[in-house]
């Protein structure tokens, strides 16, 4: 049932449908306009993003030809555009990576138990919080799923750039977490 | 207690299923862009379509009555006659009068002569109590006259009557200037102005913080009684605050060792030894980011069309509503100077993320007119205006730009 109404909308969003489009917005703008905040720094950046990602949906809605999930296909674009507005500025962010060399111990196999809730708003604001190229490939990894191969290639970097930056990332994060966790013993 | 086998997990878990609204204006801009079929092309021709089409209006329903009006004489003088007038024990019910307006100033064919310009017959009804005696009978009467097939506006008309028993005595009647001003009006229906003006108010970004703007600018209209229509030229100033960002290097204490400065052993055992140490700084190279946001200033050329209103006109004083479209283009950008001053500190670079300004965009303009004639055909004129763009002020695509200002206009009018 809920598939026949996601396809009933894709087909109205097809045919133009003002009412279509409308409802698709209300629908996914929501979990789109999360996705989109853990990229930038404040919630009118996140929106502005959001809001270049939907006109790209809207506009490129006729390509999905129904493989795979449609939700998966909105994130990618909306993971996509998010990328392509820090493209600018992203070059600059690697070029002082002297690690590049380094083999990366992955660090993500820690046990984490967490005798309190840890609250969502905290865990996006210190994704936030990182510099713009630990953040950028942070959410494409481990958040959104990319490979290093992928990041790579769309930000335009090593694999092993994207590696270390990610490394950096979880110290980052780590530390921050634990703060917070020492804070509210 | 919640387990997670690594941060990666922690987020991903925590953040999957988490959303945000999106704020309630949102919605309306992403549908603005999709489906505003008012393309370049469509405002290209609305504005060629209101350029050619309101002169010609303005033509054919004023034009006739320039004609007609062309060797209208001055009135100088009105006669009024009390025909009849009618009441029962308590009320007058209605009287009658005969109005003429005379001129003495007479048309070519009839020279040397008074000439009657205009003849109506006017019916009031107006209710007046009689119980104080001795009774002043004072109204206000509208009425509309008739000359060479045209209708004269509205003429506020006042006069006072004695009354006794069957007769009354008109005392005093007053034909306010506006009777001559309206009349002779008729020679000027379709008028030009021009006017020059200063216009200073605060542009309102969305997402950078508010600043100042100021315009000069000329105009030049044509007025009927009630309406007007203008367009110009006008040179304004916009500012708004860049974002630089610059990275710079600078050689912080990274770290301490302690540093072994001498030791002793100690005589009585051989095995136990002191050590005199001293702590030591680690210096390294790191990386910073700053943020600036030097202000940037944008000349603009703007063109108006405008279309006003006058709500009410005495002698003095012209209020007027009026809105329109301005379209701006863009003419010249002002860099600020980049100032850089962390002492100790090399940088390593400077990237721009001002977002760059469209060659030209278009708003929409609405303000109250309100002018104070001071002698002449010169008027003192006091604007408060509001204007929005409409299409985005920035080249980038997706995100439209569309701040709006508030501000006060002031300037001179001339008519001619």
């Amino acid at each position: 049932m809920q598939q026949q109404l996601e396809s009933e909308l894709i087909e109205g969003c097809k045919q133009k449908q003002h009412k279509a489009f409308k409802m698709l917005y209300k629908q996914y703008g929501p979990t789109l306009l999360a996705i989109c905040y853990r990229y930038c720094k404040s919630r009118s950046e996140a929106e502005d993003v959001l809001q270049e990602g939907f006109i790209k949906i809207f506009k490129k809605i006729d390509s999905y030809k129904g493989k795979g999930s449609f939700e998966g296909w909105i994130k990618r674009i909306i993971v996509n555009t998010a990328i392509n507005h820090f493209r600018s500025n992203l070059k600059h962010y690697y070029l002082y990576d002297l690690d590049d060399d380094k083999i990366f111990i992955d660090e993500a196999d820690d046990i984490f138990e967490f005798k309190i809730e840890i609250d969502k708003g905290f865990l996006i604001k210190c994704i936030q919080e990182l510099p713009q190229g630990y953040k950028l490939v942070f959410n494409m990894y481990a958040i959104d799923g990319l490979a290093h191969s992928e990041i790579a290639k769309l930000l335009g970097i090593s694999i092993n750039t994207s590696k270390s930056q990610l490394f950096k990332a979880r110290r980052q994060l780590k530390g921050k977490i634990q703060a917070h966790l020492d804070l509210n013993k | 207690m919640k387990k997670y086998k690594n941060i990666d997990e922690l987020f991903k878990e925590e953040l999957n299923d988490y959303s945000l609204e999106p704020s309630k204006d949102r919605w309306k801009k992403i549908e603005s862009n999709l489906f505003n079929r008012f393309t370049k092309g469509w405002w290209i021709a609305l504005i060629i379509l209101l350029l050619v089409s309101i002169p010609i209006i303005f033509h054919t329903y004023y034009g006739n009555n320039i004609k007609a009006t062309s060797n209208f004489n001055p009135v100088d003088s009105v006669i009024t006659m009390v025909d009849s007038i009618k009441y029962d024990s308590n009320y007058i019910i209605a009287h009658q009068e005969t109005v003429k307006l005379i001129s003495s100033e007479p048309k070519s064919n009839n020279k040397g002569n008074e000439v009657i310009i205009s003849e109506n017959i006017r019916k009031n009804e107006a209710e007046i109590d009689l119980t104080f005696g001795m009774n002043i009978y004072n109204d206000n009467i509208s009425n509309e006259y008739k000359y060479n097939n045209q209708s004269i506006e509205e003429i506020e008309y006042r006069s006072l009557y004695s009354l006794n028993n069957n007769n009354s005595n008109l005392l005093y009647e007053e034909y306010p200037n506006s009777i001559v001003n309206n009349i002779n009006n008729k020679k000027n229906k379709l008028r030009i102005y021009t006017s020059f003006s200063g216009y200073v108010g605060v542009l309102y970004y969305q997402d950078s913080p508010d600043l100042l703007t100021w315009s000069s600018d000329f105009g030049i209209g044509y007025m009927t009684n009630k309406f007007y229509f203008e367009t110009g030229l006008g040179y304004q100033k916009a500012k708004q605050n860049g974002e630089l960002r610059f990275e710079y290097e600078t050689s912080d204490s990274v770290g301490y060792y302690n540093e072994v400065i001498s030791f002793q052993i100690n005589p009585n055992n051989n095995n136990e030894v002191s050590y005199n140490t001293k702590i030591k700084n680690v210096y390294d190279s790191v990386i910073h980011y700053s943020l600036d946001n030097p202000i940037y200033t944008y000349d603009y050329i703007n063109i108006p069309i405008i279309i006003g209103y006058t709500i009410t006109r005495t002698e003095k004083v012209n209020l007027s509503i009026q809105g329109g479209l301005i379209f701006s283009f863009l003419t010249k950008t002002y860099i600020p100077v980049i100032n850089f001053d962390v002492s100790d500190a090399t940088l390593l670079k400077v990237t721009n993320n001002t977002y760059a300004r469209a060659n030209n965009y278009t708003s929409i303009h609405l303000a109250i007119r309100s002018s104070y004639k001071l002698y002449g055909s010169v008027s003192l004129l006091l604007q408060p205006e509001f204007s929005k763009s409409i299409s985005s002020i920035s080249k980038a695509n997706g995100v439209r730009r569309l701040p709006y200002s508030f501000g006060v206009r002031g300037g001179i009018l001339f008519n001619f």
